[in-house]
């Protein structure tokens, strides 16, 4: 992930904190009238991550370490205009870097006064972002509801998920049911999965780069008023993180199926699975590889979740290295934003295993686009 | 000969059904208590959707893209206000429907013209717990507040289908009359414990208790949304004892647990009871719901 000026980052922190602490802007009178203050929504995330492993090559392992920290700022700049600017301090390497994770200006409908263009079906968001790819990829890691990305998702798009510059459009279908269709143009630097650093390391990594194209055809269907069925087809295409050194061209095409049922108030039952199959067109020749994720999660109340994900990858290496995983997880949530997280995933190929005890927290108001 | 003779006539009979459906309002609300408010004026030319069915917690109501078709084809949503329904503001963003966007004539909150109680003084944050920077939501919860949510709503269907505005101002004259008539039954069942205290689980009975004259000595969470810890219980046990306190009123979907804790240790009643219409399967609209709370929270305080 591009690196910016940490000067600009605590400068914005700093901001950030002073708006907070501003006696007037919050006063009984602004509280009841926020919109008058043309204050965005500010909020922070954080993230502490302890882990302890068989595998000495584990990412801090032995150590409980302060993974992440975000702040976002969000809000409308125009009726149906807004913008998302997510910024975070984020370990390597024993220090913290400070990453512009995602700026991005949502048209959340494409109206060009003077025109005469007017497409209210039609959406478009334009900057940095994680992309529209299956169903985790766009989400943030303090959203998910375990502690390690799928391993799927690792191998083909990197170790921070796919993120990229450019433009997606975003149309809803005139279907009976949810049915949007996006397309994108995306630059993907290399750095921004950090790649770089970690490629000579970990060959089961791979993820993009440069120019690529995205398609993701999601739809929606409410099988009672408690439970719903989403589904979505996904590819993408362009250059490896490592073009320049393999000439590489990837193709990555795949499905996605989640199933919700709203068993009672709290209780809940989620299953989720991502398939993905990665074309990689090298000078020497063309390979395939394929990966999925299951993960099935009970929410018993209001407070306890429990779940268990099976990862299953072919690394993106020229040598099949086939990986498996299964994962228990146990979450307890204090608020919506505040989370006491365990994980023991264990290697189905071979006798390794990780502990994760994850600690996320939250303050303010703080969003994240439909999931 | 025959199916051209009924042709024209089917044609018209099927253009006609076209026409009277696309004559009806639709409208998307937050709560199954605002979609029986407005079923009340709106009657027969309005179609009704609610996107939580009295038995869920509407504070933590999940948002599904199956929700968006529905704001997309929606005329008019309605909502609780003061932070209650914050989940809906995504879909409300993806949902590509510019008429029901925060202020336009598609959109109602309804904590509009409602007088708030519990306004927090000084800084709101989580050591608070789930509080509303903007007062207290249950609002609903208060009959007299119906009635002034009621003629909004027949404002806004004014507003937006003028030609029914008779009809919807004689429902609105019906059922503001019905709701008079029940308020004073409802009073009445409630008199004999004017000024008698209780305990609540949650501050969700800040209205309702304020109509009826009802104390709410404490609540059972420690601050809103905070669940309660032995040592909080020990206080509220007290307290029962202390003000020889009747009932306590809780909502169907939270942990009974800790009242039941309190039940066994002081013998107080524990009523467990709908704060929304569709919360258990008697209670179909608003009058039902009042009629329950009050019936049998009157029970537990004998």
């Amino acid at each position: 992930m591009k690196i910016i000026s940490k000067h600009l980052i605590f400068v914005f922190l700093f901001a950030a904190l002073f708006l907070a602490n501003e006696k007037n802007l919050f006063s009984k009178e602004n509280l009841n009238n926020t919109s008058a203050i043309e204050l965005p929504d500010i909020s922070l995330v954080g993230n502490i991550l302890g882990t302890f492993g068989s595998d000495d090559h584990l990412k801090n392992n032995k150590k409980l370490v302060v993974e992440e920290t975000e702040l976002a700022i969000q809000g409308y700049l125009y009726p149906a205009i807004r913008m998302d600017v997510i910024m975070s301090l984020h370990r390597h390497d024993s220090t913290y870097q400070a990453e512009l994770e995602e700026a991005y200006v949502s048209f959340l409908e494409l109206y060009l006064p003077g025109a005469g263009i007017h497409i209210p079906d039609l959406s478009v968001k334009a900057g940095k972002k994680l992309l529209d790819i299956g169903k985790i990829n766009a989400v943030h890691p303090h959203h998910w509801n375990y502690v390690t990305r799928p391993d799927v998702l690792n191998s083909f798009f990197g170790e921070h998920g796919l993120s990229g510059q450019g433009l997606s459009f975003s149309y809803l279908l005139p279907a009976p049911f949810f049915c949007q269709w996006d397309i994108g143009a995306w630059y993907i630097d290399s750095a921004d999965s950090h790649d770089d650093e970690e490629h000579s390391e970990n060959e089961n990594v791979d993820g993009m780069s440069h120019y690529n194209y995205l398609t993701r055809l999601w739809t929606s269907f409410e099988l009672s008023q408690d439970q719903e069925l989403e589904t979505g087809l996904n590819a993408i295409t362009g250059y490896g993180s490592h073009y320049q050194e393999h000439k590489d061209r990837i193709t990555v095409t795949g499905f996605d199926i989640t199933y919700e049922k709203f068993i009672s108030s709290y209780q809940k039952l989620f299953f989720q699975n991502e398939v993905y199959m990665l074309k990689r067109e090298l000078p020497e020749g063309t390979f395939n590889r394929s990966g999925f994720y299951s993960f099935l999660n009970y929410r018993m109340n209001k407070y306890w979740d429990c779940g268990l994900r099976y990862d299953y990858v072919e690394a993106p290496s020229t040598d099949t290295i086939i990986m498996s995983h299964l994962s228990a997880i146990v979450t307890h949530s204090l608020t919506e934003m505040t989370k006491a997280r365990i994980q023991y995933t264990k290697s189905l190929r071979d006798s390794d295993y990780a502990i994760y005890c994850q600690l996320t927290f939250g303050t303010g108001p703080h969003s994240h686009t439909l999931e | 000969m025959r199916i051209k003779n009924v042709l024209p006539v089917l044609i018209i009979f099927l253009m006609t059904l076209s026409v009277n459906a696309r004559e009806k309002l639709k409208i998307v609300s937050t709560t199954s208590d605002l979609a029986s408010i407005a079923r009340e004026i709106g009657k027969d030319r309005v179609d009704i959707v609610s996107f939580s069915n009295g038995t869920q917690d509407p504070h933590f109501i999940e948002p599904r893209p199956s929700m968006i078709m529905k704001l997309k084809k929606a005329d008019l949503v309605l909502l609780v206000g003061m932070n209650f329904d914050v989940w809906l503001e995504p879909l409300v963003a993806n949902a590509r429907n510019y008429k029901i966007k925060t202020g336009n004539s598609g959109y109602l909150d309804l904590s509009q013209g409602i007088k708030k109680l519990g306004i927090p003084q000084g800084k709101v944050d989580g050591s608070s717990g789930h509080i509303h920077p903007q007062g207290n939501p249950h609002y609903w919860l208060d009959p007299e507040n119906v009635k002034v949510m009621a003629n909004a709503i027949t404002l806004k269907l004014i507003e937006l289908s003028p030609v029914s505005a008779d009809y919807f101002k004689a429902n609105l004259r019906d059922f503001s009359s019905k709701i008079d008539r029940r308020i004073k039954t409802w009073q009445s069942t409630l008199k004999p414990y004017k000024n008698d205290k209780i305990i609540t689980y949650h501050q969700s009975w800040s209205y309702f208790a304020n109509r009826f004259n009802l104390d709410i000595a404490c609540e059972i969470e420690p601050k809103p949304g905070i669940p309660p810890s032995p040592g909080h219980l020990q206080k509220v046990l007290q307290k029962i004892n202390h003000n020889k306190i009747k009932a306590v009123l809780m909502e169907v979907f939270y942990d009974p647990g800790p009242a039941e804790f309190l039940a066994d240790s002081t013998g107080i009643n524990v009523v467990i009871v709908p704060n929304s219409v569709g919360g258990t399967k008697q209670v179909k609209d608003y009058f039902g719901l009042i009629d329950t709370i009050v019936n049998e929270l009157a029970e537990g305080m004998k």
